[in-house]
């Protein structure tokens, strides 16, 4: 008699599958038979009717594994069925999440050859895209994933939760169910759970309505609404549940489960790599984030660069992390600094915390405490209730705290820190919890200081970070937090609490002030020297025709800088001499036939003058001649400013002069010939 | 799988079902069992891994079907065809070469009568 259980398990596989109805049904009646073979044998052996269908159908493995194999082989060479449940309606959709939830994966579980939907088919790894962002490959971060949520569960069983999620948001949900029991839960266990950041007044007439036995207002349409994957946390974490994306299905399990579940993934790093990061510096980076990797623990994951792929083998949460991390190195917009999950949201949750707030607590309960924080400033905390039983605090401890316009940090610091609690944000949410567990959720950061550091100062600060601030760190203490530094491009990733982070946020600010101061100094400094240097006298040696000496001699004070001068008004102003340098011989070659040789002369073809002789003429005989020319030297002190204004001047007037300092050192000019030539 | 290495036994899967045929034909549900008798209980096929590999050889034509109702309810037979045992025989030997020679090289670390572990 065929089981009703049976009928529904291969009712679903043939949904899944697509199959032409023959093939179907063939299928059907062969697994039918398999499994009401088993039943009976179990039976037989004394299981009673429900352990037997549970064993046989457990053995089986669950029906989405068994239609992507199966779909693998038909001969139509149709691939992932699986991932066109959206074609199947909210009703299927519905009865398989019922179907997932009943008949999840026992303790087999899915894994080993064959059957295993974790298992990525070659070929279907292709690299992401190398674009700016890593978190829009679509298979394992599906825009699902990211949609906005509003919730309000109290008490409600954790299967209607899962399929008022899997139906709001047509997204198959399946929960081991096995595991589950194995973790002491079952599918009713209660979970309480309200959408966040509501306003004053809601909570107001939510409670009016609780009270008067009245329908709940309706959430207000701009209620700050959750992504799921945020959501999914809030729910499975208090159960020790996990979950993780997999070929187009979310997977509830427990949580050493979600660990364990390991995806390989390739990653696209032309870009990166090109960028100037290196391999090194890459896998580095990747072995900060918080993740097991087998080489280095001896268990979890693995990583491999070949050529321009990463190939990351892990599970879900730490291919999400390596994807953030992955598409804020790819950033060319200079961020000083950026949280590599949830960036905006952590900012906005942090400047919460930086709100004023006046407190008068007198032995006032803590959750009452707690309520009064959330209502003043319109915020939502979580108290994580399990962490304080676990330190024996419990939510009615009393508070006496008497402050008044604090930060709320601040009073929550005040009041608190004594009992070792503290108010951190934790994936997504502020967070009542033990300074303990506080230490356990360190947040990325990729800090980029190229503005303020560069060279060897990057690694130094880094040291410094980790040598003053308040924190765990794994280089010095063991455990705790790790900074790692990207020397060329001045970023540091630093994996810490956000008490460390804010330290470090104002070094890096003070840093960035005293460079702003220094450089103001040096450059002033320098200008001031520059000044100094120019307005120094210097003197100079300017050799010329005598001609035109005698004639500068008079002209320069009048025409360049007269102000800069000897004079009455000006007694430590430059001077001029003249003094007679001897004279130049010039060889002067070519058919010089009249005027004057031409200075620097050794170039005939300036302006050779010709007589009335005819070009046909034969050549005329080359004369060679000598001229005498003499020469006389101005010796003029000036600062320098003045001498460069002297030089344009001369070489404006087409004479050719040249300069030596007082050493003999030519410094410029167009007289051929070397300087200061006696003969 | 019990104790043996998974990745060895995956490779020769299909080896293992087609010398279970060669007996006669027989169903899944009875492959299944007979493979987990004739390894000494080392080889557990799971359902899930047995039938899409049975429905592989049956496109490759390595094995034939029919169905059946003598039991009440539809069971589908296997049995080998003639390329299937052809196919069987060379496999095997394949297996005896590679055995073979795998003991040369392994020499005197093999122990002579090895047990399961």
């Amino acid at each position: 008699m065929p089981e009703r259980e049976f009928e529904l398990y291969l009712d679903l596989l043939g949904k899944l599958l697509k199959l032409s109805p023959e093939q179907k049904s063939s299928i059907s009646d062969e697994l039918r038979d398999h499994l009401e073979e088993r039943f009976e044998e179990l039976v037989q052996s004394g299981q009673s009717r429900d352990d037997a269908i549970r064993q046989a159908l457990d053995e089986f493995g669950d029906a989405a594994g068994l239609a992507v194999d199966f779909t693998k082989v038909s001969p139509k060479k149709i691939r992932r069925a699986i991932m066109r449940t959206t074609a199947v309606t909210t009703a299927v959709t519905a009865l398989a999440a019922f179907l997932f939830v009943y008949f999840g994966p026992g303790k087999g579980g899915t894994e080993g050859p064959g059957g295993t939907i974790a298992r990525a088919e070659p070929g279907d790894n292709k690299p992401v895209a190398s674009g700016v962002d890593y978190l829009a490959d679509k298979e394992l971060f599906p825009e699902v994933l990211d949609r906005p949520t509003s919730v309000d569960f109290f008490d409600t069983p954790l299967s209607e939760v899962m399929l008022y999620l899997s139906d709001l948001h047509k997204v198959p949900i399946i929960v081991d169910r096995t595991g589950l029991e194995d973790a002491g839960l079952a599918l009713d266990e209660p979970v309480t759970l309200r959408a966040e950041s509501l306003p004053r007044a809601y909570f107001e007439a939510r409670q009016k309505a609780e009270q008067e036995k009245k329908p709940l207002p309706p959430l207000p349409p701009n209620a700050d609404e959750v992504p799921l994957r945020l959501l999914l946390d809030w729910i499975c974490e208090p159960l020790q549940l996990g979950w993780y994306m997999d070929t187009g299905l979310i997977h509830v399990t427990p949580r050493y489960r979600e660990f364990e579940h390991q995806i390989p993934r390739s990653y696209d790093i032309t870009g990166l790599l090109k960028s100037g990061l290196e391999k090194s510096q890459l896998i580095d980076l990747i072995e900060t984030l918080d993740a097991s990797w087998s080489f280095i623990d001896g268990e979890g994951g693995t990583h491999a660069i070949v050529g321009n792929v990463l190939t990351v083998r892990q599970n879900w949460r730490v291919h999400r992390n390596i994807a953030e991390l992955l598409s804020i190195l790819s950033s060319t917009r200079h961020k000083p600094y950026r949280y590599l999950t949830d960036h905006d949201r952590h900012i906005r949750l942090l400047s919460q915390l930086q709100q004023k707030v006046s407190v008068d607590f007198v032995d006032t309960p803590l959750n009452e405490c707690v309520e009064f924080f959330a209502d003043a400033l319109e915020i939502r905390i979580f108290i994580d209730t399990t962490g304080l039983e676990d330190s024996g605090i419990g939510t009615d401890e009393p508070i006496n705290l008497a402050l008044s316009d604090v930060p709320l940090q601040k009073a929550i610091a005040v009041a608190l820190d004594p009992l070792r609690l503290t108010l951190v944000v934790v994936n997504g949410r502020l967070t009542l919890t033990t300074i303990d567990m506080a230490n356990e959720h360190l947040h990325a950061v990729l800090y980029d200081v190229s503005d303020v550091f560069s060279g060897d100062d990057v690694e130094a600060f880094s040291e410094a970070i980790q040598a003053t601030t308040d924190g765990w760190w794994e280089n010095i203490d063991g455990a705790g937090g790790d900074a790692l530094t990207l020397t060329d491009t001045g970023r540091i990733l630093v994996r810490q609490t956000d008490v460390v982070h804010n330290l470090i946020r104002d070094m890096i600010a003070w840093s960035r002030k005293s460079r702003d101061v220094v450089d103001e100094a040096t450059t002033k400094a320098q200008a001031e020297a520059a000044a100094r240097l120019a307005q120094q006298l210097t003197t100079r040696f300017y050799r010329m025709d005598r001609d035109s000496a005698e004639d500068l001699l008079s002209l320069l004070p009048e025409v360049v800088a007269p102000e800069s001068w000897k004079s009455e008004a000006n007694p430590d102003g430059g001077f001029i001499r003249k003094v007679a340098a001897g004279r130049r011989i010039l060889e002067v070659k070519g058919q010089v036939l009249s005027g004057q040789a031409q200075l620097g002369g050794e170039n005939p073809a300036q302006n050779p003058v010709q007589t009335g002789k005819k070009p046909a003429q034969p050549e005329v005989p080359e004369v060679k001649t000598s001229v005498v020319i003499p020469e006389a030297i101005l010796v003029i002190r000036q600062s320098q400013n003045v001498h460069r204004k002297i030089e344009k001047f001369l070489t404006g007037l087409g004479i050719n002069w040249n300069s030596t300092d007082e050493d003999g050192k030519f410094l410029g000019g167009t007289l051929l010939g070397q300087g200061g030539g006696y003969f | 799988m019990s104790s043996l290495n998974p990745e060895l036994v995956r490779g020769s899967l299909d080896l293992m079902i087609l010398s279970v045929l060669s007996d006669g034909a027989q169903y899944g549900y009875l492959i299944q069992q007979k493979l987990k008798a004739a390894s000494g209980e080392m080889i557990e096929l799971k359902a899930g891994t047995m039938y899409p590999i049975l429905h592989r050889l049956e496109s490759n034509k390595l094995v034939r079907c029919r169905w059946d109702e003598s039991t009440g309810r539809r069971r589908k037979w296997y049995e080998l065809t003639v390329a299937g045992k052809k196919h069987l025989k060379k496999r095997v030997g394949e297996w005896q070469a590679y055995v073979q020679c795998l003991q040369r090289i392994l020499g005197p670390l093999v122990d002579p009568s090895p047990q399961p572990a």
